[in-house]
């Protein structure tokens, strides 16, 4: 009898069976008792600009009866801005009516006039809301919470899927103390990048403790990837013995009723497919056929489910289907038609990665398909992303990993003697996008240059103008190019190959560019980019997390301008080349007037998609001279 | 600022009643083109029938079809219908999904509905609930058929007839019925249509009903009002029962005098009295104990939204409050009225619609579209208003979240609409000092000072509470300063309402351009107005800003060593029906030293849709003046 990947899932999240021991000494204060410095304390000593700071956050198994953790978790609230961490919601699984939160306790401390006043939380003031089939939340706001108030709140848990030493807010001090003796599947898998202050037991033993301090709070911050991976914590990891090696995972998944079963199923009407896709010459037609009939004929309906739900036969019928039942039916389409194919288990950016070296089955979210075309190439293709270009890896699992299972290997050799059939294999995009424009223009004596402009955009760029053209319209898609300056008119719009993968984006512009601060004297002339740049995005100082481009992106523009007669040129920006410390950006700027015509061109090469934040100084650096060298403007004078 | 209830008012959908559609109403075919101008989607058919069984008790039926055009119109593939567990059921649902052939495509019932905790940023618990179901349009154009019962128990007014559900949306065909007893007090009010109903009766049972065809959609244009463009037919029966309590709204004064009901829990202990009395006994004027206990009440309380039943129109106790020190806006304005009764100064909690140039309540037409309180205290000759859920708001001031409309004042004797207070201009103002030293290398340093009123100062007092890296990014990205070398930054004193904000910023390159021996320079850390109005051939919606508002700068640019002014930027003096923008320049010789004078102003909130194109035509040419350069060549 084939399972459901479903009912594993659902089945899994169960309290972990724990054994008494006492708990170890905390290197936290007793609930309810708080020192002088606390109370006193009037900034985080390591974030000054936080309005409230966690000043420990604290859980331990102590072998009590019930819910097998106990959580005490204490913040200082520093001013006005900080009291709205005064209200607490906690998060509970709840499908069978489960009670994952209990025995909730707080307090409110304040100190006034020399003396500690305590507001305890009143028991009815603590709100129990049913937010879901699945979930339920512990909802209640502190009482008495103003500026300089510590408030301090403690319940019994389920042991959590991970502790999170890291949060929105700074962290003074983290600690858990885990004592699972009795149950030996289980073991913690850690993401930190700080030393511990306090470690007990290896990640499979069953008693032990992990203490973190002084951790900074993490900002959103563009390009951060994937927020869940950057945070510091541990993953606690139930070890299903069934499930706990790769090829054990792809064993139980290619047996699975909403995922083997459903991989290869014939669907009605594919003959014709079939047959169109046999009569198309290279691999890349087929495949790029086969891609763009399931990615028209489908939509996803939003879920991102790493096994099917209502199968890919029905979800073919209904045109709509969950993100493996659109690429299963790519997979066995491209099967059908002789070429190569494997699904690809992934976990997208808003999941965070998986790890390698930890294999399980709830890292995954998603499923794609996996093509590998010749010893040079290979694909990985998602349709459910309807700007998705068969020839450019999906940008949502870019640097990150896959889990490969190939159906053919699995089912015809014993499983667990090969490890082929199965494999995590990291996902990238090594092939640059790309972004041109060419442009051909006059100037006019009035501070106008008139002209045309071909705009060239492939890979994710291409996919990014597609999908912004079909989400604002004709009309507003233009205005982008404008970027809120009306000096800039388009006065015609074409574009080419928006239907062929295989070929960029071209878009041909007849515009009118009104150039900014000329006056009788001087014309100030200035490339229009038609916003294929967005803004510098880092102008922040700080940087907590790695930047994570996605992809490598090369930009070039070149413009070919006929100068006014009566004028000269007054101003020309150097010709030069910038190079980052670690030469993995390159930004050239040429410059030249030739017998009236004058000739601008700006080319940027990165080769680069991640970047630590340790050398993020570098980067904004970099940023800064580039945007910096972008708007320096050649000044012409009237002769 | 905080909203008063989080319900939203969807109104979505209907009920097969198992009457059979014409076949071409499934088909996308038969739109004609007329109503496709502008519209991502089309209601192809529409049935509403409200019954009125009793004050509070309704049971409506819904029927209807939309076509979506295009991806735009997805949400309408969104299917939401709030309710409350005790006092809203929705039964016999069936969405069903038509190819654009008219085909059966999917269909779905309660069950496969999502059942959801409503939830918002302003709220922690309410318990409000929504079923929701997202259907995915395989391909468009697609047509979608929603119906159902909603047996609800529990209203105030009856909800709206929207007629179209959003901008960009065009009506084929749509009709509402009501069946209500001829007692019941039955009153309707259009919004942005002409309607006339057709009755009918049946002894004391009386059908209205009013019907559209061929409505064309509507265009969204930037920065316009919905409540200035939708069609609305609003409708209400004099009584009510709202989760359980009776009441009546055929007057603002007898649906004041319900909602003064509901907030009679202002005592606060004999002790805390003694206390709050104490606090003030000193300070001479009332209005300077109405202050004094304000700022009390910004410093020790907070906002927490908690709404279950009638807690979403009834204020927890002010003594709750007191001991807690939390409320949400009606709380926390009942305890502020609490306080003042205890020193002997009456206020009226006031009932209003929040939100950015909102729709005022109307004399002539009771109807609950509140969604906010506040407090006003009348003083005489000297009303004074006060919005009870911040923490930072002056004395006396409101602000664009609620001025300008109409508020109902919760008096001893009902209800009474009145007026809020409207800022001008000069209640919103930004002025600033800059001070820029040239170096002949092309660096610089400058300083900037800040001085900020009205909006200004509550925007820049909000930003305090991001971090100091990101109020930095948000000063450079809002002011659109160049990015500097160093930054020093320090948000000063906040004080009477005056917020002053510093900056030190210093450049390797601050000119734009160098050649030979000349410099040009953007004459300026910042310019003073950003704006730029997009270029339409028609408007046909009035614009609106937040506030009227005026700014100034004052710049001083000490010019580098060795060098002086080739040439100025011009000077510009620049006028539209509501406001006007100055720039001027003057070169000190001497000093060597150029100062220049900005000044704007926008004396008005709302910008009739015939002169967009003198506001477009004038911000462009605000934008021009702005950039002219600084020429600065090498002394002979």
């Amino acid at each position: 009898m084939m399972k459901k990947l479903l009912t594993l899932i659902l089945s899994c999240i169960a309290v972990i069976a724990v054994k008494a021991q006492t708990a170890a000494v905390p290197t936290v204060d007793p609930y309810g008792k708080v020192s002088q410095a606390d109370l006193d304390l009037k900034k985080c000593d390591f974030e000054p600009d936080a309005n409230a700071e966690v000043l420990f956050d604290y859980g331990v198994m102590d072998g009590k009866a019930g819910l097998p953790m106990g959580h005490r978790t204490r913040i200082k609230i520093f001013n006005e801005h900080g009291k709205g961490y005064g209200s607490i919601e906690l998060e509970y699984y709840s499908y069978q009516g489960e009670i994952g939160i209990a025995d909730i306790k707080g307090e409110t401390i304040n100190y006034e006039n020399g003396k500690t006043e305590i507001t305890p939380l009143d028991k009815k003031d603590i709100y129990n809301v049913r937010v879901d089939k699945w979930h339920s939340m512990i909802k209640f706001a502190m009482p008495d919470v103003k500026a300089g108030s510590i408030i301090e709140f403690t319940y019994r848990q389920l042991i959590p899927a991970a502790w999170h030493f890291q949060y929105y807010l700074p962290t003074r001090y983290s600690e858990y103390e885990l004592n699972i003796t009795g149950n030996p599947n289980f073991k913690t898998v850690p993401y930190v990048k700080q030393p511990y202050v306090k470690s007990k037991g290896e990640p499979i033993d069953p008693y032990q403790i992990r203490a973190m301090a002084n951790i900074h709070s993490m900002p959103n911050e563009p390009y951060i990837g994937s927020r869940v991976d950057n945070l510091q914590r541990v993953e606690f990891v139930g070890i299903n013995t069934r499930i706990s090696t790769w090829p054990k995972i792809g064993e139980l998944m290619i047996k699975a009723s909403d995922f083997g079963y459903d991989l290869d199923r014939n669907l009605s009407g594919e003959s014709a497919i079939i047959a169109k896709a046999k009569t198309l010459q290279s691999a890349d037609e087929k495949i790029a056929f086969i891609f763009d009939t399931v990615k028209n004929r489908m939509k996803w309906d939003g879920n991102m489910n790493f096994y099917t739900i209502d199968g890919t036969v029905k979800a073919w019928d209904q045109k709509t289907g969950n993100s493996t039942e659109i690429n299963m039916m790519v997979y066995h389409l491209l099967k059908k038609a002789g070429i190569k194919a494997s699904p690809l288990v992934i976990s997208t950016k808003s999941k965070g990665k998986i790890n390698p070296a930890n294999p399980s089955i709830f890292a995954f979210n998603s499923t794609a398909i996996f093509v590998p075309v010749d010893s040079t190439k290979n694909y990985v293709l998602d349709a459910t992303n309807k700007y998705a270009l068969y020839n450019t890896m999906p940008e949502n699992i870019l640097n990150s990993f896959g889990f490969n299972i190939d159906p053919h290997d699995a089912l015809s050799i014993n499983l667990s003697d090969n490890l082929k059939a199965y494999n995590v294999m990291f996902i990238s995009d090594e092939e640059p996008a790309m972004q041109s424009i060419y442009l051909n223009a006059e100037i006019k004596p009035d501070g106008k240059m008139d002209g045309n402009a071909e705009i060239t955009s492939s890979k994710y760029n291409k996919a990014h103008a597609l999908q912004l053209y079909e989400t604002k319209g004709p009309e507003k898609y233009l205005d982008t190019f404008k970027n809120f300056d009306n000096n800039l008119k388009i006065i015609s719009y074409k574009r080419e190959n928006t239907d062929v993968d295989s070929l960029p984006l071209v878009q041909k512009v007849d515009f009118s560019f009104a150039l900014a601060g000329s006056d009788e004297n001087y014309i100030y002339v200035s490339t229009p980019f038609f916003n294929i740049f967005n803004k510098n995005p880092f102008l922040s100082e700080d940087r907590y997390s790695d930047v994570d481009f996605g992809y490598l992106n090369n930009y070039s523009i070149y413009s070919v301008c006929k100068l006014p007669s009566g004028f000269k040129t007054d101003a020309l920006p150097k010709t030069l080349t910038i190079v980052a410390p670690d030469k993995s950006i390159i930004f050239k700027r040429t410059v030249a007037e030739d017998s009236g015509t004058l000739m601008i061109k700006y080319v940027i090469i990165r080769n680069k998609s991640i970047y630590f934040k340790e050398d993020y100084p570098d980067l904004r650096e970099f940023y800064k001279k580039m945007y910096e060298m972008l708007s320096e403007q050649v000044v012409l004078k009237k002769t | 600022m905080k909203y008063l209830v989080a319900i939203a008012c969807f109104l979505i959908a209907g009920r097969a009643l198992g009457q059979d559609l014409p076949k071409e109403l499934y088909s996308a075919a038969g739109i004609p083109d007329s109503l496709k101008q502008d519209a991502n989607s089309v209601i192809r058919y529409s049935l509403d029938e409200y019954h009125i069984k009793a004050p509070g008790k309704i049971v409506i039926k819904h029927h209807s079809l939309i076509t979506i055009l295009n991806e735009k119109a997805d949400r309408m593939a969104i299917v939401v219908l709030p309710y409350n567990r005790k006092f809203d059921t929705f039964s016999d649902i069936d969405i069903r999904a038509y190819d654009e052939t008219g085909k059966l495509l999917k269909k779905y019932h309660k069950t496969d509905m999502y059942d959801g905790a409503a939830s918002d940023d302003e709220t922690l618990v309410t318990d409000s609930r929504f079923l929701g179901v997202k259907h995915s349009v395989a391909k468009y154009p697609e047509t979608l058929e929603v119906s159902y019962e909603e047996d609800l128990n529990s209203y105030i007014t009856l909800p709206s007839w929207y007629i179209q559900d959003g901008l960009e949306q065009s009506v084929q065909s749509s009709t509402i019925k009501v069946w209500v007893d001829s007692a019941a007090g039955f009153r309707y009010q259009s919004r942005n249509i002409r309607l006339t109903p057709q009755v009918a009766s049946d002894g004391s049972l009386i059908t209205y009903t009013w019907q559209v065809k061929d409505i064309k959609a509507i265009k969204k244009e930037e920065r316009a009002m919905s409540w200035r463009e939708m069609a609305e037919l609003k409708f209400t029966t004099n009584q009510f029962v709202c989760f359980g309590n009776q009441g009546n709204i055929s007057s603002w004064q007898k649906f004041g005098t319900w909602i003064y009901g509901l907030n009679s829990d202002i005592a606060l202990s004999p002790a805390r009295a003694v206390e709050i009395k104490k606090m003030t006994d000193t300070i001479k004027t009332d209005k300077d104990k109405a202050r004094f206990l304000y700022h009390y009440l910004q410093e020790n309380m907070r906002y927490v939204g908690i709404q279950l039943g009638i807690g979403g129109y009834k204020p927890f106790a002010a003594s709750f409050v007191d001991d807690k020190k939390y409320g949400d806006c009606k709380a926390l304005s009942n305890y502020m009225r609490s306080l003042l009764n205890v020193v002997g100064i009456k206020a009226y909690c006031a009932l209003i619609r929040a939100g950015e140039n909102e729709e005022p309540a109307s004399f002539s037409f009771p109807h609950n579209d509140f969604n906010h309180e506040i407090l006003c205290i009348p003083f005489k000759n000297d009303t004074t208003w006060l919005e009870c859920t911040s923490n930072k708001s002056p004395f006396g001031t409101l602000g664009p979240f609620t001025e300008n409309r109409t508020a109902l004042l919760i008096t001893e004797d009902g209800g009474k609409l009145v007026n809020t207070p409207k800022s001008q201009s000069k209640d919103n103002q930004f002025n600033s000092e800059v001070n820029i030293a040239l170096q002949p290398d092309g660096s610089a340093k400058a300083h900037v000072k800040i001085y900020a009123t009205g909006e200004y100062r509550r925007n820049y007092v909000d930003n305090e509470a991001m971090k100091l890296d990101e109020q930095k990014e948000r000063w450079l990205r809002d002011l659109d300063i160049k990015q500097p070398s160093v930054f020093d930054f320090n948000s000063g004193k906040d004080d009477k309402g005056l917020k002053q904000v510093d900056m030190n910023l210093e450049y390797d390159k601050f000119c734009d351009v160098m050649a030979g021996d000349k410099q040009f320079y953007r004459p300026g850390v910042f310019a003073l107005w950003h704006n730029v109005a997009p270029i339409t051939e028609k408007r046909t919606s009035d614009f609106y800003f937040d506030f009227p508002l005026q700014k100034s700068c004052i710049t001083t640019i000490d010019l580098p060593q060795g060098y002086e002014v080739e040439s100025l930027p011009a000077n510009a003096s620049l006028k539209f029906s509501y406001g006007n923008y100055d720039i001027s320049y003057v070169y000190n010789k001497d000093k060597n030293q150029v100062v220049s004078t900005a000044k704007f102003l926008l004396n008005t909130r709302m910008v009739p849709a015939t002169q967009y194109t003198e506001m477009q035509q004038y911000f462009d040419a605000i934008a021009k003046a702005q950039n002219k350069k600084l020429v600065l060549h090498k002394k002979a």
